[in-house]
């Protein structure tokens, strides 16, 4: 008979390890898992393994993890065990999410699988498919989204398992191995579970329509999904307060009249049955005048068609209540289906008469004006009303003449580029009337300044640059238009305190710092602010480190209330855009390559304590490790949101941002430091001072080792870092000898005479941080051969060497004064 | 011209020139992901053709019985492309949603009581002060703390207009029902 007492005492360290790991003090909690009351219960042992995967120590959590689950490592489970507890079960599902594991969550299913905790294994799974998932796993969940499906009256399981096939077919599509018989029958199977998700019942949802349409895509069965559609009758909303999504178990928001048109236009246009797209755009423009994309819709409805004269007869049927969407979809149809130049330009000067006011009045005729380039009628007619707005601006400007003059001098600067010059002085000179008048409209006379500024930028005419000094963009009051302009004119005049100071005041936060830091990084990089570059790289690993816990959790969510195609979207979202982020992989190479101007500069070598601590925080597996990528097949993603700068022209070709190519090389460069630091960190805990050679069969180094010899050959890496990277690849490799050392010596003495440093920024990244990663290496190397006098000698004057390369380089590098500070400052006074 | 579509988490990178406007909060992916998993049918984007991000709508459903109503949690419009009848769309598209998908009784939102532009904004959509929050808004060292209107608009289902007689005295935010 158990003990009472004894139960009693167990239960007060389960309640105290409860309420430890519930406070996040997991050494704590781990230290009780360990008492000798509790420490072999399953239950205890579960919650160990979650206390040590939250320590990152986790092969000894897998360890525990397999064992409890049964798993003898073959992938089948033991046979046997006893069934574990639901809270056990949900414990280790919570270990092996955190491992991300997949395979130990597929094993937790197929052996211990009790009714109420599959849901949740299930939906870690689920959570995982943001990383690649194999087709065993996913047999595995499907098979488990069906045995929920049948065992409980919860429709969205059933959705769940559509979701499961879909996943699982696009997965051996990109494998290549969709006509597996097994595989190439998942879209009839899943059309078959969708059908009943569907059938049989009055409140069908917008979410589940939605997925028994996207089955049906998937195999192309346009007529299929438009006959269903065109039989559907809208349901009256079910919902009748919060709590009916308890009561009904499934998602009730209904499917409207216009949900259901909007799909069946989407759909007759795939089909090619263009008649029944234009009828459908008709009648969403009748029920919806305000919404712009139904009349996009009907114009590609009526591309589609071969009758030139369509665009008339439908202009006289369609008939919207709203003016502006009226008069844009006239001058639209007339730029795609009419050759009459002057009709069109009648129809744009009209919109530029009525609408001239309203701010966005360029961007509503953009499209149009590629069209009227070279057309000289509609040039004159915009230059009278240019000159009509400001015929009395001596005495008096409103603010509708200062939006008539924008509107009408921003057509004319982008249709006419050789008239820039003329333009631009007419447009300072109108501004320094205006600022003599004392009444005038702030807003409108703020972006005129803008408009000058762009042109002054975008034509580089470095004559008027005095002209943005005056305008005092970043002032506090300033739009953020303007403080951009601001940031860009500043870093081309490298004048970065001030981009730093106006970034600063755009409060940046959270997902911005992914896609709006591009604005000020390379400055700070290439000017020698370096903290500053730090932080900022940091953040932006800090938004992806939270992204990937936050969207998979929000996955689970997704499905959890029936929002299939959501939790689809967000899936492809973190895997096709967070993950590959091209401002993740260089905030990354940032951090490694500043790594040693953090903290102490005065020790002029990367410490190896540190140097682990730096490949701890990058080999974590929440923040992505994209420097394990193979860059040749990498497809980065480009999140950079260059359409915040509402300029005239191509923002990308009026500043020098960084292209994407050249990031990856930059990335590259610095996997090749990531891999020779992590390499010595790694040897260092293992060779023997009596044997000069490191254990190869350890896999990781032999990892490494491999990776180093394959960027060895990458072209664009520079020639001090190859030969620093071949010195410490041989060094690790055992095949380093007294000569050798001599060898490289005299090499780096040669190359130290005749380099130069072009580009200060890259000095840190190319030249300062390969140093210090020898320099850590050389440090190595003495500890391995012990007291060989002889060794020590080479190894100083090598030391020396590098040092006195090192001022060579800052002597060559005059330019940045703040940069010669900190270098100076890392720089030992005596060589040891 | 203004289009009207579900928000998608693309869009996340590309509404800096709707939040970089100082009245516009950015929050954390968290926030956003929560709204996109829980109301999708509330989160509705305006956008140019050319893919510019004009403006914005969040919201979603709440409340027992016949507090159940559409809560307008953000609704926000490019300095760029205000005037020309968006927030006017994108409160109207809102209200469809509620009344059409969920079937509420009202829609309210919660306004700075000094935001007399935006106040009277509402109150042209047709939404009344039902009742004055003391002190809803904290301090967070760019803006001050300060009371809220909370403003509501009927919907069809509530026949008699009850969720609409405004209340005589304020209210503190932890009598809120939600």
């Amino acid at each position: 008979m158990p003990n009472p007492s004894n139960s009693k005492k167990q239960q007060k360290l389960l309640n105290t390890l409860y309420s430890h790991l519930d406070t996040g003090n997991y050494p704590k909690a781990y230290k009780i898992s360990n008492d000798a009351n509790i420490a072999n219960l399953k239950l205890a042992r579960s919650l160990r393994s979650v206390c040590l995967v939250k320590m990152g120590r986790h092969e000894e959590c897998i360890d525990i993890v397999t064992d409890l689950i049964g798993d003898d490592g073959s992938g089948d489970c033991a046979a046997a065990r006893e069934p574990l507890e639901e809270d056990i079960v949900s414990t280790l599902a919570i270990s092996a999410k955190l491992l991300n594991r997949a395979d130990l969550l597929t094993a937790l299913l197929k052996v211990h699988s009790p009714g109420n905790t599959t849901a949740i294994v299930t939906s870690h799974i689920f959570k995982l498919a943001t990383q690649d998932l194999t087709d065993k796993e996913f047999e595995q969940l499907q098979i488990s989204c069906m045995s929920l499906a049948k065992s409980t009256d919860d429709l969205k399981y059933l959705g769940w398992t559509v979701w499961c096939m879909l996943l699982r077919y696009e997965h051996a599509v990109k494998r290549g191995e969709s006509n597996q018989p097994k595989l190439a029958l998942l879209p009839r199977l899943a059309e078959g579970l969708a059908t009943k998700l569907v059938s049989g019942r009055d409140d069908v949802s917008e979410q589940d329509w939605r997925m028994y349409f996207t089955v049906l895509e998937n195999q192309q069965k346009y007529d299929a999904i438009i006959e269903k559609l065109e039989n559907i009758q809208c349901s009256t909303p079910k919902i009748h307060d919060e709590n009916s999504k308890f009561l009904y178990r499934t998602n009730l928001v209904a499917f409207t009249e216009i949900s259901k048109t909007e799909l069946l236009a989407e759909f007759c246009m795939k089909s090619k049955n263009v008649e029944k797209a234009i009828s459908c755009y008709l009648k969403l423009i009748d029920m919806n005048p305000n919404n712009y994309r139904y009349f996009c819709g009907l114009k590609s409805a009526m591309m589609c068609t071969e009758n030139d004269k369509l665009y008339l007869e439908i202009l006289s049927k369609v008939n919207s209540e709203n003016e502006r969407n009226m008069r844009l979809f006239e001058i639209d149809l007339f730029v795609s289906f009419s050759d009459d130049v002057s009709a069109i330009s009648s129809k744009i000067i009209e919109y530029v008469e009525s609408n001239f006011k309203k701010a966005c009045a360029f961007s509503d005729l953009k499209f149009a004006l590629d069209k009227m380039k070279g057309v000289e009628c509609f040039a004159e007619k915009i230059e009278e009303l240019k000159c009509a707005s400001t015929v009395n601006i001596a005495s008096e400007v409103t603010e509708k003449q200062l939006r008539c003059y924008h509107l009408c001098v921003k057509i004319l600067f982008y249709l006419c580029e050789s008239k820039t010059g003329e333009l631009l002085d007419e447009l300072l000179d109108t501004l320094q009337l205006c600022e003599k008048l004392s009444d005038f409209d702030e807003s409108s006379y703020e972006d005129l300044q803008i408009l000058a500024g762009d042109i002054i930028l975008s034509h580089r005419r470095t004559d008027k640059y005095s002209i943005l000094d005056e305008m005092q963009l970043t002032r506090r009051e300033k739009s953020p238009q303007s403080k951009l302009l601001a940031i860009l004119y500043n870093n081309s005049k490298q004048n970065v305190q001030v981009s730093y100071d106006t970034y600063k005041d755009l409060t940046i936060k959270y997902i911005q710092w992914d896609s709006l830091s591009f604005v000020i990084l390379r400055p700070l990089m290439l000017n020698g602010y370096y903290n500053e570059c730090t932080i900022f790289s940091r953040n932006i690993v800090g938004v992806h480190v939270s992204s990937n816990k936050e969207v998979p959790e929000n996955i689970e969510k997704s499905l959890n209330n029936g929002n299939y195609l959501i939790a689809d979207e967000m899936l492809n979202f973190q895997r096709e855009r967070m993950q590959p982020s091209i401002s993740l992989v260089n905030a990354k190479a940032n951090i490694i390559n500043l790594a040693p101007l953090q903290d102490d500069l005065s020790n002029f070598e990367i410490s190896l304590d540190r140097a682990k601590l730096l490949m701890r925080n990058f080999d974590s597996q929440s923040a992505a490790t994209l420097f394990e990528t193979d860059f040749d097949s990498f497809i980065y993603a480009d999140n950079r949101d260059f359409a915040v700068f509402d300029f005239l022209l191509d923002p990308k070709k009026i500043v020098s941002f960084d292209k994407c190519e050249e990031m990856l090389c930059y990335a590259e460069r610095t996997k090749l430091s990531y891999k020779l630091v992590n390499t010595i960190v790694l040897s260092a805990d293992l060779f023997t001072v009596k044997k000069g050679k490191i254990k190869k069969n350890i896999p990781e180094l032999a990892e490494n080792i491999s990776c180093i010899e394959s960027l060895l050959l990458i072209e664009k890496i520079p020639n001090i870092i190859q030969y620093l990277a071949k010195f410490v690849f041989k060094f690790l490799t055992g095949e380093i000898s007294f000569e050798m050392v001599d060898l490289i010596l005299s090499e780096l003495e040669i190359f130290g005479k005749m380099s130069k440093v072009e580009d200060i920024g890259e000095f840190i990244p190319t030249v300062l941080t390969p140093c210090m990663i020898l320099m850590t290496a050389l440090k190595e190397m003495c500890s391995r051969f012990g007291k060989n006098k002889d060794i020590h000698v080479k190894a100083d004057i090598l030391s020396n060497a590098m040092v006195g390369l090192i001022e060579k380089l800052i002597a060559i590098c005059n330019e940045c004064d703040r940069l010669m500070r900190v270098l100076h400052s890392m720089i030992p006074s005596t060589a040891e | 011209m203004t289009s009207y579509r579900p928000f998608q988490m693309n869009d996340l990178f590309k509404f800096n020139n709707v939040n970089l406007d100082r009245l516009t909060e950015t929050y954390n992916m968290s926030f956003y992901c929560h709204y996109l998993a829980t109301w999708p049918e509330y989160f509705v984007t305006a956008e140019s053709p050319n893919g510019d991000i004009q403006g914005y709508v969040m919201g979603k459903a709440e409340g027992d019985g016949p507090l159940w109503h559409g809560h307008v949690t953000a609704v926000t419009v490019s300095p760029k492309f205000r005037r020309l009848g968006i927030g006017r769309d994108l409160m109207s598209y809102l209200e469809y949603v509620s009344r059409d998908m969920h079937n509420c009784y009202f829609v309210d939102l919660f306004v700075r009581a000094s935001n007399s532009l935006a106040i009277s904004m509402y109150e042209k959509f047709g939404y009344i002060k039902y009742r004055r929050v003391v002190d809803y808004y904290t301090s967070d060292g760019i803006e001050d703390g300060e009371d809220a209107w909370d403003m509501r608009k009927a919907l069809p289902r509530d026949i008699e207009k009850k969720s609409v007689i405004p209340l005589k005295y304020p209210i503190r935010p932890e009598d809120l029902e939600w």
